[in-house]
Order: structure tokens, then C-alpha cells, then sequence
């Protein structure tokens, strides 16, 4: 294969230790780095050249010890021998969106989580822009979903009761000539179908409060936000209410393919054999894709750190803020810079940064990422305060070397469908993914699109008191009191939303399911006040000892040690 | 016998005490705004006495546990003996503050009341 | 319903404010957001408190018993697991909504009472990263498990911060059979009182490590360690630190005001307090009738002060006063509350609540009105943890200034 030869070339004029070769037509890259940035590298050159499906990076780093995955702690036989027509792995945006697509047809569908709650890596750990995708490469599948996605988002929010608002993203020059380029942004628009126009400096000033940036920039009104966890749910719950099982705490150890085709998957919980199986495992898409036996891909994880500002800042800024980027080739090239998003629930977020990391898992945050992130994008409304952060979170993006997404069916594998490498704008592009993934698997499966016919479109929410009217609410209260008992009161949840949350078509146990359902927890003083009532309330309401209720599944007790004396 | 510095815990004036004994066994203080101070320097030179608070268990739901105290002070040291035997209680009554609900504890001379009202 | 003064917040400072408004003849209606009136008291089962009001030591829950008691005998209406949602101005009173199980409801009221208490800085707000496991609470998160709930958190601790409420849980976690590895505090002196890092952590060897902070939570569902670092003078961490195995992170690293309400009533806090800004009746310096009090105005170290700030509030209440408000001056301290005096209040007797920026061995106070020192007060020990507390009988018409200076 030409490509290989090209690329041990320029690995070998970089001083990698690095060898490629040729394996299910992708580049394979063994050796051993004494860096990430080294592995990294290695990598990227191999992305450059054109020519394979993609770059499988085996290179080892020096003295690292293999990777181990956070596992459910659970082991049984509850699922031996399921049979569902479609196994979904995964959990998140994607998963949930392909699962609730699959519904809409005449076939079974289960979908497997490997943690305690569906959407809790990067669907939840993401700042929920519903990007516009002014930014994207033209002709890459990242842009190609995005519109696409983007524009499902209306009707989404409508059948799924989950809020989203379209605030408009305007990105800032950094410099007076930049506004030279905007008929090119302008027409790779019209190309992409993104609506943009310009914005005078003084025109800023409708926008943020305080600019920090005076050269003025560029609109996508298109651009909207959405709670990309709660999205993640109510796909889910809607999924779950059109029939398909939801497993959470059950991850894929190991699958039997016979003749490029997948037999069964093995679980912690005993092995299913679905007739047609989709990828959709973020960070760990590329060891599935290798368990189904069609790997020409690697996950990169690339961390992000996005911090939470008061309610109390949210009037500092109208819209989403960004930076104009011109994009090179570079990691930072490939992410958006971040900005300012004024989120759904009125919150300001900063963020998020970008930084390649070895660890798949690393959700831990750091002093200098956080640093980081407000000293670059407080720049953009300089009234933000320190002080107004009341919390920070860390997530980890799917990225590939393309940095492409890969939405296919299986050129090696008949039975199997990836949804992999789904990194920023996947929030944006998962409705639009489903659509494509479910065709595919359903006519895998059947052999042609037959339709489910009492497929309900519809889910309804939990009622968010503190939105409601006087009389919405009295009527609310008189039908059920706990609505008019408020627990959390940063952000005034009753008793009754927790329950309510207790109550849905989902396993919701621990107090961050709740807290991520109806935001019981997320306000500012991130729980004090109102964890012990809503353990209380968990342990009351599910029939399970106080001291056995979760932060966030087995193992996370928040409390494990009861006083209990004797007569 | 060398000075000691004390930080007297009777009131919030937390007065900071020289506190010495002297070869007739009485302890000299110095640094008290009241006579509380010579009394605790004393005690704490001779045989340290504190007030014991903590929970009991109860075989109320509403109320796990509930707030109780000796109601007079004990010698320090046996402190964690008390804790660890009120930490083995289980109250099947409701109570108010100022219930007694175990008589001299341990032996020690001080009963121990229920501090908080579950009526 | 129509009342004279509506009492928000039913811990001690609202208790006591409806009690001494009520006995001057109001109709008085507190609303607490909790099931039991008694506020913070009803965790704090240690004793301590009362002794300078009632002259002996009590637990908190019997200190809020006593008051609980007077505005049942009172009469006082109250609403309990009833929280206000919204409060405006109108026809020179204020409507107060709220909501409960028993429905919706609004209120009309002349005067109103701010006493909503104060809530925990985060581990957040101090910079803490690392991952999120369970088994990282607020010091009060904690007191309310294992004092109220009967339930321990975990069985190895580490507390942050000196704050009187981490020297206390460090002692009632040590009772509950507990291990406290140690208390961690970044400042070079501690947050809490003497006489509790004396009774909490001494009596059971508890080690204190000053200019120590932690930095970082390991773990992944519950808490496996913290990396404990010495820091500078700007507090910032130095060197690698220790990694300290626990199952248990308490974090006591301050308390803020809680002041949602009067923000909602346009109200501007005092960068210093976090409170708003009062006069000597606690009345807001920029709203008639509205009062803040008890740690809704500024954080207190003794319950006993918060009660009498409340009931020179709940008895003003019964008054009319046409105010003529002069700033006080804070000079040397980190604040003064009352933050105004109405000196056209022919009261000459006014009580200061301050805290001094640093250690100081001897200090005084001085006082200054109209440009002339009027009244000099002397003081041993002046700590920042100890709330200065100082009555002054004076007359002024155009200046006010508090000094405090430290003495050789």
C-alpha cells in the first residue's frame, strides 16, 4: 500500500520509533512513544496522508500500563440469551437518539450503559451548544450532521418537553482586519446552509454587557442551547416508553464474530445476541469497533474543562460569545476556542478548554485548566468575576485522528453499525446520526423500513415549578402537595420533581440522577442545603435504608454508616 | 511545677490563662476576667471536666436520632467511653428536652437528657 | 392576610425578631422554609450557647426550644415547609409570596424581617479539584447527616478549614467513632475560635496544620484520598503535597449571607458582610421596613448576638421613624454593622458590631462624631474570629467614624 510506505517515511524523518503497516485498510502505528505528544504526533502524521480508512494507533507509551475502564461493580445472569433485534452500546446523546429513532420501526431494541445513569460522560459534561457549524470544514461529516441536526432541534424540543432557546452565537474578531474575511465566512454559509451576517462593533454592545472585544464580529442566529444531559434523557425515557430496554450498569465485555458477523456480546450481565449491533461508545467506540471485529479508527481523548457561573452573571451576556479562530492543523485546531454560553438554565458557562490526554476517564479537573479557561475566555466579557464561578466539571471528547465523525454501516462487519469517534458538535449532530443508523440497522435486520405503528413521538417532562404561573402551580399543589414543598432552594425544586424523577420510564436511584433530571443540587451552594433531604426522600420513596442511597451508583454511598443502637 | 497555657471554654471571652500549681497542691491563675477562670484552670490542671453532647439513636423515623447531653460535667478522659455507650442506645420514647433518659451514666454521677424536642 | 411584620426565616434570629415585634403588639407571621422552626440550632447538639444571654451553657436545639416556646406562648402564627418565592413593594408595605403543601399564598405586611441565615462557601469556591466521588461535604451537609439523620459519612475524615463548624464536626465525627486524620487551614491562624480548637481538637489530639490546604480529591464513586499542600502568603499551593488516604473530605471554609430576598427588593449588599447595608435597628439603610438580621446580615460567631440584633429589629418594627442616616466610617476594621446610624433617633445608646483584620494582642476602638473622639474603648486579644461587640452612648449630626488601632 502506497500510504504506508509515505507514512513510515515521515515518521522515520520526525526520529519517531514509530512503524506503520497496513491492517483493515486502515494505517496501523506500532512502536513505542516516550510521550503522549509523541503517540499523538505519530498519529496526526499518519491522519495526513491520504489514501486508508483511517489511523489505528497502537503506538505504547514507555512505562504506561494498560488503561483500565471504570466497570459496574454488578455482576450477574439477569440478561443471559436476550435476543433483541438491535443492541445499542452506549448510552448517550447518541445512543439515546439512535435508540428512540430505532422505536419508530418494527423492531426490538436494547441499549446497554455501561455506568449507572445514561448521558453521564461527555453528553453530560459538554456545554449544550446546538451549534450552528460555521466552523466546521465543508464536505466532512461533522458539518453534514450538524445542519442537519440543527434543524431537527425545533420539533425535538416540542415532542420531548426539553427546553431549548436559540440565542444566537456571535463570534468576535480579535483583530480590525479580520472583518476583511467575512465574505468568506459568509459563503462557506451559503454552501453549509448556515444564516450569518454581521455585527458592528457597536453592535457588540447589545450583546454583552461589557465587550471585551472592540472589532466587532459575526452572527449565526442559528445557534441555540439545550441541557445536552436532559436531552440525553428524555430521548432515552421516550425510547423506553416505545419499548426498548434500557440497561444501565452493564458493559460489553467481549463479543463471538463468526464470518463478519457478530453472534452474541458478552456483559457483566450475561451475553445477548441481537441481530444487528450499533457502536455508539464515545470514548471507547474504537474498542468496540475492535471487539466487532472493524477497527480503522482510534479515540484521542481530548479534555475539556468548562466552569459554571452564578445565575446572578447571567445578564452580563445575551448570547453565546466566541473568538474568530482561524483554524490550523495543530490539536487546538480542532476545537472551537470555546467561549461564553449562556446555558438553558441561566447559567454562564466558561469553556471549554481543549488538552490531549492519556486517560479515556480523566474527568478530574485541574488549578491551571480552570485558570486557563477563565483568564481566555473571561476576556470576552470582562465583567465576569472569579468569583461568580460556582462550580466546574471535566469531560473527555471522542476524538479521532480524522477528527471526523465515523457514521457507517460496517464494510467488514455485516451486522454492524458505528456511531463512533462522536466528539463536538455531536450534541448538534445526534439527531440527524440517529436517522441515518437506525435506517441502516433496521434494514439489516428486516430487509426493508417497516414502520412501528403505535410509535408515540411524545414525552412529557417533569413540571418545573418555579417557571410555572400562580394559578399553574395552586391547581399543580392542590392535585399533588409535594409540588408545593420546596427542597432545593438555589433553584426552588420541590418534593414533588424529585419524586417525580424517581418515577420515570428510567433507573433514576442516586442523587445526581435527580439532581441532573430536575437540578435539585445546581445552584449555588451545590447541595449543602438540600442533599441529606433529597438521600431522605430517594431512601422514602424506593423503599431503600438511608444509608445505601448513591451519589452516583454502587460504591458512592453518600452516607454508609447508620447510627442504629439497641433497645 | 512550669506554667501552663490554657484557653478557658466556660464563655465566649475564651480567656487565655497562665495557669501554675503550686507545692500546696493549689493552682495559681492568672489571665481571667472572672473567677469561672481559676475554677476551670484548676479542674483542668487537676482533673479536666467536660460537658458531654452528642445523639442517641431512636426508633422514630422522623427522628433517627436525637440530640442528648450529661447534664453536668464529667471528667474528660471518659468522654469517649460515654459517646461509645450512648452511641449503643436505641430510645423507643418520644421525648422533650430536659427527658432524662439514662440515670447516672456509667456511674459518673451525671444523667443524660435529651436536648431537643421530638413532641 | 394583613400583618404588621412578616418574619422570614424561623432559626433564632427570626424567632427572637417576631418575639420582641409581637410584644410590642404586632401581628407577626414568621415563615420558615423547613418543617421545624429552629433553623441551623436544630443541628448544633453541641453545647455552648446561651451563656451570655441566659447565663449558662446550652445545646443549640435547647436554645431554640426556649425561643420556640415564647412565640407559642406569643401566639405568633407561624408557617413551617412554607418558602417565599416572590416579595415586592406595594402601598408602602410589601406583598410576600409564598408556596407549601397546603398551596399558594400572599401576604400583606407593613414591615418586613430579612432572617434567612447564610449558607456554606463550596468546596468549589475554594479552588478544590480533582474528581467528584461522594464522601466531599460541607461541614453543615455533614452536621445534618450525622446529627439529624443518624447517618456517618465515613469513618476516615479530613477536615478543610479552621471555621468553627469543621472544629466542631471534627469532634462529634471523633464521638460518632470516627478517625480525624486532621484539620487543614490555609490562613496562618485559625478560622474558629480558641476555645474550640482547644475543647474539639486538643481534647482528642486532633492536629491542626496552618498554611495547609488541600488541593485535590482522588477517587472515583467515594472519596480514596486528598493531596493535602503548604501554602504562601497569597494562599496559593506550593510544592507537590502529600496525598492524605481518607474516605471523608469536610470542608468548612466559610459562610455567606444569604440574600436572594433582598436583591429581589433591589436591595444592594455590603462587600464586606455580604449583607445589606442597616441602620442601628437593623433597618435596610436602603428600603424603609425592611430589617435583615441574625446571619442574614452578617455572619456572627455567638447565637446570643444574633438575638439581640433581632430583637432591637422586632421592637423598632412597632416604631415610626423619620431617619436621617449617616455613614459610619470603618477605619482599621474589616467591617462595622450597623453600616449606618439614623442619628435623628433620640436614643443615644447604639451598639457596634465589628471584626478586626488581624491578631492583636492590645487594641482599642475609637469613636468619632462629628470629627471629635467621643469614646475610646480598650481591648485584650482581638482576634478576627471573635466578633467585636460594642455599645456607645453618643449623640452625632454630620460624621460617625469607628477606628480600630492596635496597641504596643
Amino acid at each position: 500500500m502506497a500510504f504506508v510506505e509515505k507514512i513510515n517515511k515521515k515518521l522515520k524523518k520526525k526520529g519517531l520509533n514509530v512503524t506503520a503497516s497496513e491492517y483493515n485498510g486502515a494505517v496501523r502505528l506500532t512502536g513505542e512513544a516516550d510521550s503522549w505528544e509523541e503517540v499523538l504526533e505519530a498519529g496526526r502524521i499518519a491522519a495526513h496522508v491520504r489514501g486508508s480508512r483511517g489511523v489505528v494507533n497502537d503506538c505504547r507509551l514507555k512505562g504506561r500500563s494498560p488503561e483500565t475502564v471504570r466497570m459496574p461493580k454488578n455482576e450477574d445472569k439477569s440478561l443471559e440469551g436476550i435476543a433483541p433485534d438491535v443492541l445499542v452500546i452506549g448510552g448517550g446523546i447518541v445512543g439515546a437518539a439512535i435508540t428512540r429513532e430505532l422505536t419508530r420501526y418494527a423492531v426490538t431494541v436494547a441499549v446497554v450503559e455501561k455506568e449507572y445513569d445514561v448521558g453521564t460522560a461527555q453528553s453530560a459534561r459538554n456545554d449544550g451548544m446546538i451549534h450552528a457549524g460555521i466552523d466546521l470544514k465543508p464536505d466532512c461529516k461533522k458539518v453534514k450532521y450538524n445542519v442537519r441536526g440543527n434543524k431537527m432541534y425545533d420539533a425535538l424540543s416540542k415532542e420531548l418537553d426539553v427546553p431549548i432557546e436559540r440565542p444566537g452565537q456571535l463570534v468576535l474578531y480579535t483583530a480590525g482586519w479580520q472583518k476583511l474575511i467575512f465574505p468568506l465566512i459568509k459563503l462557506r454559509g451559503l454552501r453549509n446552509g448556515i444564516p450569518v451576517y454581521p455585527v458592528s462593533p457597536r453592535g457588540v454592545k447589545e450583546y454583552v454587557r461589557e465587550p471585551g472585544l472592540g472589532f466587532g464580529g459575526f452572527m449565526c442566529p442559528s445557534a441555540g442551547i439545550v441541557s445536552p444531559y436532559l436531552m440525553t434523557i428524555a430521548l432515552m425515557e421516550n425510547a423506553a416508553h416505545n419499548g426498548a430496554k434500557v440497561y444501565v450498569d452493564t458493559a460489553v465485555t467481549g463479543m463471538e464474530v463468526k464470518e463478519h458477523k457478530i453472534v452474541s456480546v458478552a456483559t457483566n450481565r450475561g451475553t445477548i445476541y441481537p441481530k444487528a449491533v450499533v457502536n455508539a461508545a464515545g470514548v471507547f467506540s474504537d474498542r468496540i469497533a475492535e471487539m466487532a471485529g472493524d477497527r480503522h479508527f482510534t479515540i484521542h481523548p481530548r479534555r475539556g474543562v468548562e466552569a459554571v457561573l452564578d445565575q446572578k452573571a447571567y445578564p452580563k451576556a445575551k448570547c453565546v460569545l466566541g473568538k474568530f479562530v482561524i483554524s490550523g492543523s495543530s490539536g487546538s485546531g480542532h476545537t472551537k476556542g470555546g467561549g461564553v454560553i449562556v446555558s438553558i438554565d441561566h447559567n454562564l458557562l466558561l469553556g471549554p478548554s481543549a488538552k490531549e490526554c492519556a486517560e479515556r476517564e480523566n474527568e478530574a479537573t485541574t488549578r491551571e485548566e480552570l485558570d486557563e479557561v477563565f483568564e481566555k475566555q473571561s476576556r470576552l466579557a470582562p465583567e465576569l468575576k472569579r468569583s461568580d464561578i460556582i462550580t466546574y466539571f471535566a469531560g473527555t471528547r471522542a476524538a479521532t485522528y480524522e477528527e471526523d465523525f465515523v457514521v457507517e454501516k460496517s464494510a467488514v462487519t455485516t451486522n454492524f453499525i458505528q456511531a463512533a469517534g462522536i466528539q463536538s458538535p455531536g450534541v448538534t449532530a445526534a439527531p440527524a446520526i440517529a436517522e441515518d443508523v437506525a435506517r441502516w440497522a433496521v434494514q439489516e435486520v428486516l430487509g426493508e423500513l417497516r414502520k412501528n405503528p403505535s410509535f408515540d413521538p411524545v414525552r412529557k417532562g417533569i413540571p418545573v415549578v418555579r417557571e410555572m404561573s400562580g394559578e399553574t402551580r395552586a391547581r399543580l399543589i392542590a392535585e399533588n402537595p409535594d409540588f408545593g414543598e420546596i427542597v432545593c432552594r438555589c433553584e426552588q425544586i420541590s418534593k414533588g420533581e424529585i419524586i417525580a424523577a424517581l418515577h420515570t420510564p428510567l433507573k433514576v436511584d442516586s442523587v445526581d440522577a435527580v439532581k441532573r433530571r430536575v437540578r435539585a443540587g445546581m445552584g449555588r451552594c451545590q447541595g449543602g442545603f438540600c442533599q441529606p433531604t433529597v438521600v431522605r426522600i430517594i431512601s422514602e420513596e424506593l423503599g431503600i435504608p438511608p444509608e445505601q442511597v448513591t451519589k452516583k451508583g454502587a460504591g458512592s454511598e453518600v452516607a454508609p454508616y447508620p447510627k442504629r443502637g439497641s433497645v | 511545677m512550669s506554667e501552663v497555657k490554657l484557653t478557658c471554654i466556660v464563655c465566649p471571652n475564651g480567656c487565655e490563662l497562665v495557669a501554675e500549681k503550686c507545692g500546696d497542691g493549689s493552682v495559681k491563675v492568672a489571665g481571667n476576667l472572672c473567677p469561672k477562670g481559676v475554677k476551670f484552670a484548676t479542674d483542668e490542671l487537676v482533673r479536666p471536666l467536660r460537658t458531654f453532647t452528642g445523639t442517641a439513636a431512636t426508633a422514630f423515623p422522623d427522628f433517627p436520632v436525637i440530640a442528648v447531653k450529661t447534664d453536668r460535667e464529667v471528667p474528660k478522659e471518659e468522654i469517649l467511653r460515654i459517646a461509645e455507650y450512648v452511641n449503643s442506645l436505641c430510645l423507643t420514647k418520644r421525648c422533650s428536652p430536659g427527658d432524662v433518659i439514662v440515670k447516672d451514666v456509667l456511674g459518673l454521677g451525671a444523667d443524660l437528657v435529651v436536648t431537643a424536642d421530638m413532641n | 392576610m394583613n400583618y404588621g411584620l412578616i418574619v422570614i426565616g424561623g432559626g433564632p434570629a427570626g424567632l427572637k425578631a417576631a418575639c420582641s415585634a409581637a410584644e410590642k403588639g404586632l401581628k407577626v407571621l414568621i415563615i420558615e422554609r423547613e418543617a421545624q422552626l429552629g433553623g441551623i440550632l436544630k443541628q448544633c447538639v453541641h453545647d455552648g450557647f446561651g451563656v451570655i444571654r441566659f447565663g449558662e451553657k446550652l445545646t443549640g436545639p435547647e436554645y431554640a426550644y426556649r425561643d420556640i416556646t415564647e412565640v407559642k406562648r406569643l401566639g405568633i402564627e407561624c408557617l413551617t415547609g412554607t418558602f417565599v418565592t416572590g416579595i415586592c413593594d406595594k402601598d408602602g408595605g410589601f406583598v410576600v409570596e409564598t408556596t407549601s403543601a397546603q398551596g399558594i399564598r400572599s401576604d400583606f405586611t407593613e414591615k418586613i424581617a430579612l432572617a434567612t441565615g447564610c449558607r456554606e462557601r463550596t468546596p468549589r469556591q475554594v479552588n478544590i479539584h480533582g474528581t467528584r466521588p461522594a464522601g466531599v461535604l460541607a461541614a453543615g451537609a455533614c452536621q445534618n447527616f450525622v446529627n439529624l439523620k443518624g447517618l456517618l459519612p465515613g469513618k476516615r475524615a479530613v477536615i478543610l478549614g479552621s471555621g468553627d463548624i469543621g472544629l466542631i464536626m471534627a469532634r462529634r465525627l471523633t464521638l460518632e467513632g470516627a478517625e480525624v486524620i486532621g484539620v487543614y487551614e490555609a490562613k496562618a491562624t485559625p478560622s474558629g475560635l480558641q476555645r474550640n480548637i482547644r475543647q474539639c481538637l486538643d481534647d482528642f489530639g486532633i492536629p491542626l496544620h496552618l498554611k495547609t490546604t488541600v488541593t485535590d480529591v482522588y477517587g472515583d464513586k467515594r472519596v480514596e484520598a486528598v493531596r493535602v499542600s503548604a501554602v504562601d502568603d497569597s494562599m496559593n499551593p506550593v510544592g507537590e503535597g502529600e496525598i492524605v488516604e481518607c474516605d471523608l473530605l469536610v470542608v468548612s471554609v466559610g459562610l455567606i449571607p444569604e440574600n436572594e430576598l433582598a436583591e429581589k427588593l433591589g436591595l444592594q449588599t455590603d462587600p464586606a458582610t455580604k449583607g445589606i447595608a442597616v441602620d442601628q435597628y437593623m433597618m435596610s439603610a436602603g428600603k424603609e421596613g425592611v430589617y435583615a438580621v441574625g446571619n442574614a446580615l452578617h455572619v456572627h460567631d455567638l447565637v446570643d448576638y444574633v438575638s439581640e440584633g433581632a430583637a432591637t429589629a422586632g421592637a423598632d418594627a412597632a416604631n415610626t421613624r423619620k431617619r436621617s442616616l449617616v455613614k459610619v466610617g470603618a477605619e482599621g476594621l474589616m467591617y462595622v454593622v450597623p453600616q449606618y446610624v439614623d442619628v435623628s433617633d433620640a436614643n443615644e445608646k447604639k451598639t457596634f458590631y465589628m471584626r478586626a483584620p488581624r491578631d492583636m494582642a492590645v487594641a482599642s476602638v475609637k469613636l468619632y462624631a462629628d470629627g471629635e473622639l467621643v469614646a475610646e474603648r480598650k481591648l485584650k486579644n482581638v482576634k478576627p474570629p471573635e466578633m467585636l461587640r460594642i455599645q456607645f452612648k453618643f449623640r452625632a449630626s454630620d460624621s460617625i467614624t469607628l477606628r480600630l488601632e492596635e496597641e504596643e
